[in-house]
């Protein structure tokens, strides 16, 4: 699986989750909550994400501070997160549960979210 | 509603017999890495589908959803596909694991592996489903058992195709879990959570369109939601939205399907006989559910030669069964999870099982893979209620119990792995399906055919002959008979097959543009081009009769004919290689501009794209290179021609030629004057 086709993916998924979170934090919050605690689909969700990571990182897995290697890095941080997610995933949801409570902290998560969510498409429409 | 939170203990207990499930099922799957693709579909949806091989990619997911190659639409199966061809180009085949003459991305092991690993996730899945929803372990259980063991599922395990089964049924088991969620606390969030992992199901495989029914199934045993009428239709209400995208997508789907033909079974058979089709399978799946004997990819339809015995008493008979048990399990009020397994079974079966007939089958294994989980649920659940009401409540009877249903699965566990070993090839697959319908003429000219592939033509015509002498009148055996002969050089036979297969098949573009290039081989060029004109307007979407086209045409000189046709057939099939290679091929020659032989240098360029390894095509890039002055590129390609081919004699000649050029004019643009690329071959 090539770079750009990984970052498209996830930066399409990266906005369905973060604009909502930008546009109605509280519902978003909480129907992201109530995902999380689910926690076959968190693994379920979370497993080809850990796969299609492996397969971006199996072709070149350096790092650097040009596109490629920012995004590459963010693909490495994908592949942890996708990792504890479907090893750990009530420990993650009692994480965000924590996290997620404040409105301050809810419009900071949909930020990061969408930046990322953005950074990606760049990503794949450069790379 | 029962919903249980396992304790520490039970907890516990509940993995091991997860451990002891996959362990179980992967000793009977484990083979299945060994085995090769088969010649059945997996051509058509995977092996030879370029949006597959291709992987994962922008271009293909789009592909993907927008339903190219598909039979109907099925975007996430596809992309499961397309996940299994990177995942194949990461792990290389292994010596004796895969077969060696497939290309990287089709390594069979792991396109079969992840198969497996899906039916292993959904085999924990309805256990951890239905031990939370009852909090009865054991019997939960011995329904995913049942479930992962018995040989009816080995067709949709084992059969690459068939991904869309197990993931459909991966999909609605999470979409039930969601349910369970939502019903034990209703929000909008998780209901469209439900209609997301619903659809995500649609998408896999349509079959599921009767989840939500399932789903009221659920609401009456065990949520125990469903008490009085008005609840009833509060409760249907509630499912509206999910049978509005059921109807969408069901609708959408026999569109499909009747537009590409697969429906047509439905005007060729008629209703009654559709119907009494219907009532016999139920039956029959129940039937191979205790027995599951003579389980064979296909089960030709009752109208069709070579199918089982029936009779008019034999279909009142499974009407009356089926009355009889539906009667009873309405009946059996106090025991709410009877009329839930039963309908289970009934209702998820019916969109296949065949009162609008898809293809000619009149039942497949593959059908049950959803359905049978509810005649699980009523067997296992009445079981062990009778068990539980035997007055001999001894341990010793409880053991004698649990010994005879451990015999029970390790006997369908044998069972499966015995004919999961029928699928390790296309010859053992259709050895098989003739041996259980030894007059059936289909499964007889897929054996010759799966010969004919491993290139023993004189058993695949054994085959072909003895089919024709089955039903003279089966023109696709001799189809498939002509095109070994062609593949044999034998264009004067191949023509006389062809010309028989016509003759039943009249409307076979197949048959007509192979007859095509038979005649074209014996330079009967007219006639071909009749030929291939009729291929083209019975299947104007044909890109191989455009090409045989465009190659006739270019022999008898038609060559303005011979580009739009041959532009047609990339048009077609950008990825056709031949098309490509002989639109070059005629651009060059015709070309009056450097901008001619850059447009016949762009289709060289996609030939090689599909075809690396193409010396002739090398060669000629070399030569058009050659022609623009870009001399350093030209030597390039002509060396490579000659890696490829070392007897290319033209090749080290114009090698010789560009490695002079060079020399005298350090390779500054000097039109040497036009070249001929090699030519074609013969259509």
């Amino acid at each position: 699986m090539s770079l750009p086709t990984y970052c498209l993916v996830l930066g399409v998924v990266e906005l369905l989750f973060a604009l909502p979170m930008l546009v109605r934090p509280r519902q978003a919050a909480k129907w992201f909550l109530d995902l999380k605690n689910n926690d076959p689909i968190v693994r379920i969700v979370s497993a080809p994400f850990l796969i299609m990571g492996i397969l971006v990182l199996s072709q070149d897995a350096t790092v650097g501070f040009h596109l490629a290697g920012l995004a590459r890095l963010l693909v490495w941080l994908i592949c942890v997160k996708s990792l504890i997610l479907c090893w750990w995933p009530l420990k993650h949801a009692r994480f965000a549960e924590k996290f997620l409570t404040g409105l301050l902290t809810q419009y900071l998560v949909g930020a990061v979210g969408a930046a990322w969510g953005l950074f990606f498409l760049l990503a794949a429409v450069v790379l | 509603m029962s919903l249980n939170r396992p304790t520490d203990q039970r907890r516990w207990r509940g993995a091991v017999l997860c451990l002891v499930l996959i362990a179980a099922t992967l000793g009977v799957y484990i083979q299945v890495l060994r085995f090769d693709f088969v010649l059945y579909d997996d051509p058509q949806f995977v092996t030879k589908s370029d949006l597959v091989r291709g992987g994962l990619t922008a271009q293909g997911i789009a592909g993907a959803f927008s339903g190219q190659g598909a039979d109907y639409w099925r975007p996430i199966s596809f992309l499961s596909h397309m996940l299994d061809s990177d995942l194949s180009r990461m792990f290389a085949p292994a010596p004796g694991i895969g077969a060696p003459e497939h290309p990287p991305e089709l390594n069979p092991a792991v396109h079969h592996a992840t198969s497996v690993v899906f039916h292993l996730v959904n085999t924990v899945l309805l256990f951890g489903l239905l031990h939370a929803m009852t909090g009865a372990m054991w019997r939960s259980v011995m329904v995913a058992a049942l479930f992962a063991l018995h040989p009816l599922r080995v067709e949709s395990v084992v059969w690459v195709t068939e991904r869309k089964d197990v993931l459909s049924m991966f999909f609605s088991l999470l979409a039930i879990r969601a349910y369970v969620a939502y019903a034990r606390r209703p929000s909008i969030a998780r209901y469209v959570l439900v209609a997301v992992l619903f659809a995500f199901g649609l998408m896999s495989k349509p079959m599921v369109v009767t989840l939500p029914l399932v789903f009221l199934l659920l609401d009456y045993w065990p949520l125990e939601r469903l008490g009085s009428i008005p609840t009833g239709l509060r409760l249907l209400v509630e499912k509206l939205p999910l049978l509005l995208l059921s109807a969408a997508c069901g609708v959408f789907t026999y569109v499909v399907q009747k537009d590409i033909g697969a429906a047509a079974g439905s005007d060729l058979i008629p209703l009654h006989l559709r119907v009494a089709n219907a009532l016999l399978s139920y039956v029959r799946y129940l039937g191979k559910a205790f027995w599951p004997a003579d389980l064979t990819v296909y089960y030709p339809h009752m109208t069709l030669p070579g199918a089982a015995p029936w009779s008019g008493a034999g279909i009142v008979g499974a009407a009356g069964l089926l009355a009889v048990v539906t009667l009873a399990v309405l009946l059996a009020r106090r025991h709410r999870y009877a009329p839930v397994g039963w309908f289970w079974y009934l209702g998820t079966l019916a969109p296949i099982i065949g009162v609008i007939q898809v293809g000619s089958q009149a039942m497949a294994d593959r059908y049950t893979y959803v359905p049978m989980v509810g005649f699980y649920i009523l067997l296992v659940w009445a079981a062990a209620d009778l068990i539980e009401r035997c007055p001999l409540k001894t341990p010793v009877f409880r053991a004698v119990a649990a010994t005879v249903a451990v015999a029970i699965l390790a006997a369908l566990a044998i069972g499966s792995w015995r004919q999961a070993r029928v699928w390790r090839d296309s010859v053992t697959l259709f050895e098989n399906a003739v041996r259980i319908h030894p007059g059936d003429p289909r499964m007889r000219t897929n054996l010759g055919f799966a010969h004919q592939y491993a290139g023993r033509y004189d058993e695949a015509y054994t085959h072909y002959a003895r089919a024709v002498e089955l039903v003279p009148d089966f023109g696709l055996a001799y189809q498939y008979w002509g095109t070994g002969l062609m593949a044999q050089n034998e264009p004067e036979q191949a023509s006389n097959r062809f010309r028989q297969a016509l003759r039943h098949l009249p409307n076979s573009a197949v048959s007509h543009r192979e007859l095509g290039r038979a005649l074209g081989k014996m330079n009967r060029l007219d006639e071909a081009v009749e030929h291939f004109e009729a291929a083209i307007r019975i299947d104007p979407g044909d890109a191989d009769a455009f090409t045989g086209l465009g190659i006739a045409c270019r022999r008898l000189d038609r060559l303005d004919e011979a580009v739009r046709n041959l532009r047609r057939a990339v048009k077609i099939d950008p990825r056709h290689a031949r098309a490509q290679q002989e639109l070059g091929g005629l651009l060059f020659n015709r070309a009056d501009s450097d901008a001619a032989i850059n447009e016949a240098l762009t289709h060289y360029r996609r030939a090689l794209e599909v075809d690396p390894n193409h010396a002739l095509t090398h060669r000629n890039v070399g030569v058009c290179l050659m022609e623009l002055g870009r001399i350093d590129e030209a030597i390039g390609a002509l060396r490579r021609s000659l890696q490829l081919n070392p007897d290319m004699s033209d090749a080290r000649l114009e090698l010789e030629k560009a490695m002079k050029m060079k020399i005298s004019d350090g390779g500054a643009s000097s039109s040497p004057g036009r070249r001929t690329p090699g030519a074609g071959e013969a259509p």
